[in-house]
């Protein structure tokens, strides 16, 4: 037997075989076809913590010839007890022979000890032909759990349970394209009652369960610290070239303008693939069009009026930060200011965050210490674009986070493009994220302290967005 | 494989973060697996000193294509340039002074009083700026302490960087206060320009006390003092005793009598400056001019340097800890690396794009094998004259029994001899070798002449989806069979 679990994945061929190992091992790489027989050899997926292997699956090829099989055990078998050592047998005598080719690989695994994760199909009717297989898996003695995989709309669950339950002790459904993090957890745990009679094992398990939870956690925090080094990067950015007498100084601001724009899309567009990378979507760079609101220009119009604040949650954010300011002076004058100060930092504050600056950054001309001036464009003064861009990273995330490793389908956001979607965000939070912004503005950056705030403040965004942003649903591709 | 040998930190602050953005290209899960791997065999928990360990594991690795080695070295050497050159024009400056101050032509006697103006009144007045300075922005201050930082060495140096080294880099506002981006940056900038003061300062007066004392020892100086401000010699004697106040006790004969004070006063109005033998005795005031020099000169620069180098040294780790990349590389290196995948490599088969043929006419008498319950029995001529056009011969069943059974429905389909047989299949299961191998087996009984048919049925006895279509057609094809056909009756 093996040191660590082990499970091979079995079953009929395209039946999601290959899905349920993408999933559960994250591996976008896994080629899920169409075509029966794409597997053609037994591959182990392991998942390691610091080099110590928790658990291993395997990926097996279909049966393709069952009933061959079944009718070879059962003409070779001498005594129940025996039957594993006949099943050992058959592969022995069948190594070389191509027509079992596939039979021995997936058995060979199960013959070094692996429990058995058989896969159906609970969109479709069963069938008598899987009769076979699931007597040759009973025959291998191993420990067993069959998984229902959905495969279309179909729902035959009932049917394949009452023929599951003849041959399995644990029978699951699990729906392989749509299983989030938390189905994903809860297959494993399911896994642990498999291997009830090997403690070490249910003790991996529970390990590996509980690596998997603090790793989410960890690249939830990774992800929230690579949108705050966007925003700091984005908020403090800017561009300038020398500006000699007699230039246009117009043009030159709209170029350097321009050069600022783009600088602040590859930025952005880094972002995200370090965000893919952190949830390992590699290939999702490919298909970042497919995420339609997310392929809309940064700078935009509707990207502003989907992503940002609106007027009345700019100008509300903006009178309570500006009020808190004004409250520090209120305080320090030991109340002799009747609250005159938060008063005017909220009408300065709010007015300023509603009318506030339609230009991208700020412009001026400075002087050099050889002589000559320089035109700077920057730090970026637009009040809505820090929202802007929070708000596309948080869908963002939203969607990498969830999108499944065995999809091969696009998605498609379900939002009103009426929404401002960052005004969600719960308004102390906004306040605080609002003063952050302000902050870096100020000091072109954060120091680390602060800058753990911001990526703190993003983690709760995103933990509240899981649970009430925008949905998705799947389109066929 | 980068140099391997320890730069210092200030080369590594820069250095280590280029290296990261530049190694951003390696996949994570590589990243993660090296810098866990190089983290658990580091002892010590200070972050900077596993962070500079790590950098010395690394270097044995090849450097990302990326990365620019150059840089940092660049910006170090200009840094040590401007260093040197600080501590040269402090030097020259203090020589300058300390010649100028003490000029005697054998007339006149040093002024004792231009001498503590010079050395002692208005570097009173620096030191207060610099304190100013090295204060967190105070409210009101700011401005002041902008102009200040504004006037630094560090500004010029930066720009003559830029304009001579052709090099527009961001980075290279690390020595200048003002320009410096992000809070780390700026506080590193501000340090490394008080640094840069208090070496210039601390060389100024130690080239000041050599060259007085070079002066004072191998020439004859007179000194006196001299002032237009209605001063009585008490109130100058309360003044030295109370500038002698550090020193009183430790150098009794640095502080200057009563007597001496007044015997030194002179106007230069006088008719003729005062005669070698009163001159002699006016040499008692170098000793206190010294002292004062020291006292008031070079221990609070050399305590500001001190105090300037430990606080630039707090700056440089930061902005080595500071920066995200390195607080990146600092939580790979506290996680568990946490490994999911396969290593062996993926070997899926690549089916040719082709397809099967449609039958060549639609139409007459077929015998009919349902395959795996395809259709139920009763409903097979119905569906197969509704959707293909065929009266049904003779329908049977296969593929659900034994493989004996099989054979023996390939038997009785050969002796029917018909000119088409269609075989109908789940559309939804995947074609097998096990129908593969009764498709071939059949032909080999019925001869090349017939026509055999694959009709892949959808569930509950539907048309079979595209997708469905779509695979039992390539699959269909793939046999290779010139007499197998695929219709879906659509």
């Amino acid at each position: 037997m093996s040191t660590h679990p082990t499970f091979a994945i079995v079953g009929h061929p395209n039946k999601g075989k290959s899905s349920i190992v993408a999933t559960l091992a994250e591996d976008e790489t896994v080629v899920v076809s169409p075509d029966p027989g794409t597997t053609r050899q037994a591959r182990g997926f392991q998942m390691q913590s610091d080099g110590r292997v928790l658990y291993e699956l395997v990926d097996t090829p279909g049966f393709q010839r069952p009933r061959a099989v079944l009718e070879w055990l059962q003409s070779n078998e001498r005594s129940a007890s025996e039957r594993p050592a006949v099943v050992r047998e058959f592969v022995t005598r069948h190594e070389s022979d191509p027509r079992f080719k596939d039979e021995c690989e997936l058995l060979r695994p199960i013959l070094a000890g692996a429990g058995i994760l058989y896969v159906v199909d609970g969109a479709h009717p069963y069938g008598a032909e899987y009769d076979a297989e699931m007597e040759i898996l009973r025959w291998t003695g191993q420990p067993r759990m069959a998984l229902i995989n959905m495969i279309g709309p179909g729902d035959h669950v009932e049917e394949w349970r009452r023929a599951l339950n003849q041959y399995f002790s644990i029978v699951r459904v699990f729906d392989a394209l749509r299983a989030d993090f938390g189905k994903r957890l809860e297959l494993l745990r399911a896994f642990r009652e498999l291997t009830e009679v090997d403690q070490s094992w249910a003790r991996s398990l529970e390990q590996a369960v509980d690596v998997l939870q603090k790793d989410r956690k960890a690249r939830q925090q990774r992800a929230a610290a690579e949108i705050a080094d966007l925003l700091i990067e984005v908020l403090s950015a800017s561009e300038s070239a020398p500006c000699p007498e007699g230039a246009d100084q117009v043009q030159l601001s709209k170029d350097l303008t321009e050069r600022l724009r783009k600088r602040i899309r590859q930025r952005e567009h880094s972002a995200r693939r370090a965000v893919q990378e952190l949830y390992r979507h590699r290939s999702l760079r490919m298909q970042t069009s497919e995420f339609e609101l997310l392929g809309e220009d940064l700078f935009s119009e509707r990207s502003f009026s989907v992503f940002g604040l609106s007027n009345a949650q700019l100008s509300m954010t903006g009178a309570a930060t500006g009020a808190l300011a004004g409250g520090a002076i209120d305080v320090a004058a030991g109340g002799a200011s009747l609250l005159l100060g938060a008063g005017i930092g909220a009408i300065v504050g709010g007015l300023g965050a509603m009318f506030g600056s339609n230009r991208l950054a700020k412009i001026q001309l400075l002087g050099t210490p050889l002589g000559g001036h320089r035109l700077v464009v920057g730090p970026i003064s637009a009040t809505n674009l820090p929202w802007v861009i929070l708000g596309r990273s948080l869908l963002h995330h939203r969607l990498v986070a969830e999108t499944n490793h065995a999809r091969r389908e696009s998605l498609v956001l379900v939002a009103d493009a009426s929404e401002h979607l960052t005004g969600s965000i719960e308004a102390g939070r906004r306040r605080h994220l609002s003063n952050l912004f302000r902050l870096i503005r100020e000091r072109n950056g954060l120091p680390t302290h602060q800058r753990d705030e911001l990526i703190s403040e993003i983690v709760a965004a995103m933990e509240a967005w899981a649970n009430v942003g925008p949905a998705q649903e799947p389109r066929p591709s | 494989m980068h140099n391997v040998r320890r730069g210092s930190l200030f080369h590594e602050a820069l250095d280590i973060p280029a290296w990261l953005e530049a190694d951003r290209d390696r996949p994570l899960e590589e990243r993660l697996h090296r810098d866990r791997s190089i983290a658990a065999n580091l002892p010590g928990s200070d972050p900077v000193a596993r962070v500079r360990a790590w950098w010395e594991s690394v270097g044995r690795e090849a450097a990302p294509a990326a990365w620019d080695a150059t840089f940092a070295t660049r910006l170090s050497r200009t840094r040590g340039i401007i260093t040197f050159s600080m501590l040269l024009i402090g030097a020259l400056a203090g020589a300058g002074t300390a010649l100028a101050v003490f000029r005697y032509d054998g007339t006149w006697p040093v002024n004792v009083v231009t001498v503590l103006a010079t050395l002692v009144g208005l570097q009173l007045l620096l030191i207060v700026s610099t304190l100013i300075l090295m204060l967190p922005t105070v409210p009101g201050l700011g401005a002041l302490q902008n102009l200040l930082g504004g006037l630094n060495p560090g500004a010029l140096a930066a720009a003559l960087y830029r304009r001579f080294a052709r090099h527009d880099d961001q980075r290279a506002s690390l020595l200048v206060w003002h320009e410096a981006r992000g809070p780390s940056a700026a506080r590193f900038a501000r340090w490394q320009m008080l640094t840069w003061s208090q070496c210039a300062a601390v060389a100024f007066n130690i080239a000041a006390l050599v060259v007085a004392f070079a002066l004072i020892a191998f020439t004859d100086l007179a000194f006196g003092w001299s002032t237009t401000l209605r001063v009585d010699n008490h109130e100058v004697l309360r003044f030295t005793q109370w500038l002698c106040a550090p020193w009183r006790d430790l150098w009794p004969a640095a502080q200057p009598s009563a007597e001496l004070i007044e015997h030194s006063r002179f106007f230069r109005l006088a008719s003729s400056p005062p005669t070698a033998t009163v001159a002699s005795e006016l040499t008692g005031w170098w000793p206190f001019l010294l002292a004062a020099i020291v006292t008031y000169g070079l221990l609070p620069r050399c305590c500001l340097l001190i105090f300037a180098a430990i606080r630039l040294r707090t700056a440089t780790r930061n902005l080595l800890l500071d920066d995200p990349r390195v607080r990146a590389l600092l939580d790979r290196m506290s996680t568990a690396d946490v490994h999911l995948g396969s290593d062996v490599k993926e070997t899926a088969r690549v089916f040719p794009d082709a397809e099967a043929q449609s039958a060549p006419a639609l139409g007459g008498e077929a015998v009919v094998i349902i395959w795996s319950g395809a259709l139920p029995l009763p409903d097979v001529k119905r569906w197969t004259e509704k959707h293909l056009h065929w009266r049904v011969r003779q329908a049977m069943e296969a593929g659900s029994r034994s493989i004996s059974a099989d054979a023996q429905t390939i038997e009785r389909v050969s002796e029917l001899q018909p000119g088409t047989v269609v075989v109908f299949v789940r559309g939804w299961e995947a074609p097998l070798l096990d129908l593969q191998d009764f498709i071939q087996a059949l032909r080999a009984k019925i001869g090349s002449q017939c026509s055999l048919i694959v009709v892949p049925v959808g569930a509950n006895g539907e048309i079979a989806s595209e997708a469905q279509r779509s695979i039992w057609s390539r699959w269909t094809a793939r046999i290779g069979d010139p007499g197998l056909y695929l219709e879906s009756g659509a």
